[in-house]
């Protein structure tokens, strides 16, 4: 533990009441309730806090915020470790853990850092070089580049906490509760408007915060801070505005749809956040908002110069909220370098905190504003010079200092003597950039602004509008001006208040005295013989020297430059850089910044973790499961469950120490010997009613349902428009008017939406509902010789004699005691019913049926077994109705009726589709009645060759391919149902099925696709 | 007459009445509404035979803007789709409402369905309801947008969810709305996860099955 040497005695927003441990790297420091981890950091004088990406530089903290390039830390450990967060938005809380990045072997010594010294053969788009000469190389490269690079690790176990998704919906969505946020918000609150405020740092107040006139505290009230106070407290007095803190609006996406992320609990130490197991980590809000205001200010830019990455190298802005806000000296002793008027305010609040001031070196000859009020106070301000070069390793001990040859240019000449000034701290402020993210996210145009030389919001595209710091507009009380219109006006346009359109600021300066005067100075050249790097993206270690290469070699489009020099691609989207990249290119290409053009600002704004966008889609939420009435039972029985769809069924019923396969030729085998039930509730069910409905069936099957009687059943096959298969199933006439439609699982949804289309579409004057009863019942099939047995116990009421109650007949009546409905149709082949009643009885009536079952040795049957009766019966599925097959193709050709017109009717008669090379459906027994048919395997005619051992022989003239194959517990053989070439025809031809997956080639006798009783003698037995 | 048999909701088992989530006062209530007769209705809004026979039967005129419902007499009317509507009832038979609807339509073109067993209808109550719902379905559930009476249909987890605004208050503010979620019976356990979860944060009761 040691003390905080940088701690100033008295003053910030922290309580120093409340002192908090932390450990970095693994040492223990302390801060307080209120600090960042940057700010506890600085106050305990570490200095250097990660290694650059490329280079391993030693780099330290540069921003107070957000946009933060250098200081990347690893948070935590274990599950809950999180990479690349900024040190500078990390709220200090006790026990935090974290770990500087991409050093190895310690930060303060680093082997990779010598890789500055092969610098020279690391240009822009080196990695892309990599690539093309010599190729071979690229093997090598490759070890030396991912050991080097990166940034921070990610977690290998899973992560502990909760992370939640919300829906929002606003009148007014506020970005940004600085000034004009607050302002905007209260101008719009008080309308009744429904208002979403949400700000990214942990109390609203903005850059008001980071000013010495706001830390007075109780002791010494300021105006900023009541302000702040009071607006809070009425915000939070509305009902309808919700201020969210600690939420950053990320994604500004179509329809006003916009992205934030709070993070509810990452402020939080483990322990509070146990107390609490139900409150989620990080909370996701999709929001739609009618009108949206962007009050998300702006962020300092700096000053490109020689060793410009030194650890003491700070923005202006930043050295002035640690100093504010934190009460943390960054460094005793300060050379402040603008190009603007708003580092001086800096230099004054240094100045009172204690910090020497050793001198305020302004580009601008003529110096600005606050120049005399700073040579007042004794400091030194060397107006039309510039800093040429900081000196220092891992901290920097002083800069150099030379006159500007001309006043503030890009090109601008140094000149004269040089003047080396000692520090340890370097403050930096090349003016400041709207941050037009958002803006520029909902697809508004940004545009110029030569008189603050920054790009600043244009025409809006959205419901949307910026104001204050974001709309280039600095001075506080405009802000507040600006942000109270556009609030009054956002809500006015959703529908509440009568707030008329802003009127012009008036007086107010615009600007105040922000802005730079004159020519901005973006990068300071080399000094004669000067060779220090001149870091533009300091996280993607992009120097002014590689754009210049980039330049040379071609890349001039701004998002050429981006993709090669990789300037602005990093975690922090280049948010202190990417202007500064445009103006050195723009300056090398002779062109204005505005003809140069910015790349496309993309979402997220700030990173946002794949928890939050998982959010509580994990393990049993991935997606929602649809489950039957018996699903208990089946549950209680040791199934094993197959996803269907959303459905889960049982795939089979494995008993005590019994293999899976072993259960599934059991139950196929019994259910042929005895009998078996499965449960088929998931199977589409359609209840079709009204006068026309006969007539519409007839269309949209190829077989006809005129004369389809009252209590029958008849198998129908539907074609797509295109004449393709689309599905089958049977339909039931239950009244004069009334049918019952039943669909495969997959298609139900899709069946569904056909009918209505053409209902609506096609044919809207047949009068004809279709309505979707699939939930409302329970279905059952009974198979097998006993299945009639086993009926006429539950279901006493039911003649179920052959005569009374023939195949494809159908019956009302109790089963079980429950009233149902009873079809005689079969899949399996074998004597059988499926038996329907309402799904709240659905559990009891299985029961019940299995009970009665008992006698005959009555099982459940799964999926496996099913799909093994079926193909043994030589009935199709999705293998074969795989949506390129025509009725025809699987045996249906004759079903289609020449009487009437249906859907598909005319496409079925295209050319390609009766010619006589179509594939049709054939059953395949291996000519050895013991080799599996390998799944998906390829029917050929001729053998071909010896099957090498590492693979199948090459499949050439291709007739077909198998689509279902299994073992026949009934025939003690491997068959399979296949569609090939003219496949009726070649009935007892040997042909070969070759796999070149499974690697082997099985010879197969070609037959009818039904392997068992042909003649229907099981099934209306 | 057959005697009333057990009917097994799709939460039978999963439903265990007490106090759950973060601690002090819960923030809202589950239930499940059981024994509720649904019969979906479709028919000719236009033709004064069929909206004055369901009238006939049950004593409401049926909403025809879209996204609204009439109700009373322990029934409410649930606006579907143009031409398509739930009638729920409290305490009446489904089947003697099926019957009776369609008994009144006589030849009417019409097609009235019971679907009691396939809908799943829960009902979440209290000031967080709205935030509950929030978690995972798009809707707006402000009272100024899905007011008392209102209906919606949309996702909730990925789900096909009807939403009904039952009450939002006497003033139409939050302080205890009431809203009925109906979920294909499939889904009903899957939904049930998602709330119960989801719930944790606010604390929640769930009312005992009478």
């Amino acid at each position: 533990m040691t003390g905080q040497p940088f701690r100033i005695a008295e003053g910030g927003r922290i309580d120093r009441a409340k002192p908090l441990t932390f450990t970095f790297d693994g040492r223990a420091y302390q801060g307080f309730q209120g600090d960042t981890l940057a700010s506890a950091l600085l106050a305990n004088g570490v200095r250097v806090v990660g290694r650059s990406f490329k280079y391993h530089r030693p780099r330290g903290i540069v921003t107070a915020g957000s946009e933060e390039p250098n200081a990347l830390v690893q948070l935590r450990a274990g599950g809950r470790t999180e990479p690349n967060t900024r040190a500078t938005c990390i709220e200090l809380f006790d026990g935090l853990s974290a770990e500087s990045q991409n050093r190895w072997p310690s930060v303060d010594f680093d082997l990779h850092a010598l890789t500055g010294l092969f610098s020279r053969f690391m240009p822009s788009g080196f990695y892309y070089k990599t690539f093309k000469w010599p190729a071979w190389m690229w093997m090598t490269y490759e070890k030396f580049i991912r050991h080097a690079a990166g940034m921070g690790r990610s977690p290998t176990v899973a992560d502990p906490d909760r992370y939640d998704h919300r829906y929002g919906h606003c009148d007014v969505l506020i970005a940004g509760a600085g000034p004009a946020g607050l302002a905007a918000a209260l101008a719009a609150g008080r309308t009744g408007a429904r208002v979403i405020v949400a700000d990214e740092r942990c109390e609203p107040g903005g850059s008001l915060l980071d000013h010495a006139a706001t830390q007075g505290g109780p002791s010494a009230p300021s105006a900023a801070a009541d302000w702040i106070a009071q607006s809070v407290a009425e915000l939070e007095a509305m009902p309808e505005v919700t201020l969210l803190r600690r939420c950053t609006v990320f994604g500004y996406y179509d329809h006003n749809m916009l992205g934030l992320l709070e993070q509810v609990a990452d402020h939080q130490s483990q322990s509070q956040s146990k107390a609490d197991p139900f409150q989620p980590r990080q909370r996701l809000w999709q929001v739609r908002a009618k009108q949206v205001v962007l009050a998300t200010g702006a962020i300092e830019r700096p000053i490109v110069f020689a060793g410009n990455d030194r650890p003491g190298v700070m923005l202006a802005a930043a050295a002035r909220a640690y100093v504010n806000r934190y009460g943390v000296r960054p460094g005793n002793r300060a050379v402040v370098f603008t190009n603007n008027d708003s580092a001086y305010e800096a230099a004054l609040d240094l100045a009172a905190a204690g910090v020497a001031v050793a001198a305020i070196v302004d580009c601008r000859a003529e110096g600005g504003a606050l120049t005399e009020t700073a040579r007042a106070q004794g400091m030194d301000c060397l107006t039309g010079y510039a800093v040429v070069a900081a000196k220092g390793g891992k901290r920097v001990t002083g800069v150099t200092v030379m006159a500007l040859a001309e006043d503030g240019d890009a090109g601008g000449k140094v000149t004269g003597g040089r003047r080396a000034i000692a520090c340890d701290l370097v403050c930096v402020s090349g003016g400041w950039n709207p941050t037009v993210h958002l803006h520029s996210q909902s697809r508004g145009k940004v545009r110029f602004d030569d008189a603050i030389a920054a790009f600043v919001p244009g025409e809006s595209f959205q419901a949307e509008r910026s104001a204050g710091a974001a709309r280039g507009t600095f001075a506080t009380a405009a802000c507040r001006a600006e942000g109270a219109a556009a609030g009054g006006e956002a809500a006015r346009l959703a529908g509440f208040g009568d707030t008329p359109p802003p009127a012009p600021s008036g007086d107010e300066p615009r600007q105040a005295a922000l802005a730079p005067a004159g020519a901005p100075l973006w990068s300071v050249p080399q000094a004669p013989g000067g060779h220090g790097k001149r870091f533009v993206d300091q996280q993607h270690d992009v120097t002014a020297e590689d754009v210049a290469l980039a330049v040379r070699e071609g890349y001039h489009s701004v998002e050429h430059l981006k993709r090669y020099t990789t300037l602005g691609m990093a975690t922090d989207q280049g948010r202190t850089s990417n202007v500064i990249g445009l103006a050195i290119l723009a300056q090398l290409l002779g062109k204005d910044i505005a003809a140069v053009g910015a790349t496309t600002f993309r979402p997220p704004y700030t990173p946002v973790c794949l928890g939050a966008i998982t959010g509580r889609e994990t393990g049993r939420h991935f997606a929602p499961t649809r489950r039957s009435a018996m699903h208990p039972w089946h549950q209680a029985r040791g199934a094993r469950f197959v996803a269907a769809g959303m459905w889960l069924r049982p795939q089979f019923y494995a008993r005590p120490n019994e293999a899976m396969m072993d259960a599934i030729h059991r139950e196929a085998k019994h259910v042929r010997q005895h009998v078996g039930m499965v449960d088929v509730s998931t199977l589409g069910k359609i209840d079709i009613q009204g006068p026309d409905a006969a007539e519409f069936l007839n269309r949209v099957y190829i077989n006809g349902f005129k004369k389809l009687e009252t209590g029958r059943c008849r198998y129908g096959v539907m074609l797509r428009e295109d004449g393709l298969v689309f599905d089958d199933g049977t339909v039931t006439r239950l009244s004069e008017n009334r049918y019952l439609m039943t669909t495969t699982t997959a298609h139900a949804g899709p069946v569904m939406a056909h009918l209505e289309y053409h209902l609506q579409v096609t044919w809207p004057e047949l009068k004809v509902h279709v309505v979707s009863v699939t939930e409302e019942w329970s279905a059952i099939a009974i198979a097998g010789p006993h299945s009639r047995a086993v009926l006429e116990r539950v279901a006493g009421g039911i003649d179920m004699s052959n005569r009374a109650f023939p195949f494809m007949g159908f019956r009302q009546g109790a089963v079980a005691g429950v009233p149902g409905r009873v079809f005689r149709i079969s899949f399996s082949g074998e004597l059988a019913y499926e038996i329907n009643v309402p799904a709240d009885h659905g559990l009891f009536v299985w029961e019940a049926m299995m009970e009665a079952g008992g006698a005959f040795d009555i099982i459940p049957y799964g999926t496996e077994a099913m799909s093994i009766l079926r193909t043994e019966k030589g009935h199709v599925v999705g293998g074969e109705i795989d949506g390129r097959t025509s009725a025809d193709d699987l045996g249906f050709g004759r079903m289609m009726s020449q009487a009437k017109d249906f859907i598909g009717k005319h496409s079925a008669r295209r050319p390609g589709l009766v010619d006589g090379h179509r594939q049709q459906l054939v059953g395949l027994t291996p000519t050895d009645r013991k080799t599996r048919i390998p799944r998906g395997a390829r029917i050929v005619a001729e053998p071909i060759g010896q099957v090498p051992k590492s693979g199948a022989a090459t499949p050439v003239g291709m007739i077909g391919a198998v689509t279902s194959q299994c073992y026949s517990p009934n025939l003690d053989t491997p068959i399979a149902l296949a569609l090939v070439e003219r496949g009726r025809d070649r009935h007892g031809e040997i042909l070969y099925a070759a796999s070149p997956v499974a690697g082997i080639t099985v010879p197969v006798t070609v037959r009818d696709p039904v392997f068992i009783d042909p003649q229907g003698e099981r099934l209306r037995g | 007459m057959v005697e009333v048999l057990p009917r097994r909701s799709a939460l039978e088992g999963a439903l265990e009445a007490g106090t759950f989530g973060a601690g002090g006062t819960p923030g809202l209530t589950l239930s499940e509404r059981r024994r509720l007769a649904i019969v979906h209705v479709a028919g000719d809004a236009g033709d004064p035979a069929f909206t004055d026979a369901v009238r006939g039967r049950t004593g409401l005129d049926l909403p025809i803007e879209a996204n609204t419902t009439a109700a009373g007499n322990g029934r409410t009317i649930l606006w579907l789709a143009p031409n398509r509507w739930l009638v729920v009832c409290d305490g009446e038979e489904s089947a003697a409402l099926e019957t009776g609807l369609r008994d009144a339509l006589g030849s009417t073109f019409a097609a009235v369905n019971d679907v009691s067993q396939g809908r799943t209808v829960i009902r979440v109550a209290g000031a967080r309801a709205p935030d509950l719902l929030a978690k995972g379905c798009p809707l707006d559930l402000h009272a100024r947008a899905f007011p008392t009476g209102a209906c919606g249909q949309s996702s909730l987890a990925k789900i096909n969810v009807l939403v009904h605004s039952v009450d939002r208050g006497a003033d139409g503010g939050t302080d205890a709305p009431i809203l009925d979620v109906y979920v294909a019976r499939g889904f009903a356990l899957s939904l049930w996860e998602f709330l119960t979860d989801g719930a944790g944060e606010f604390g929640y009761t769930i009312s005992p099955m009478p």
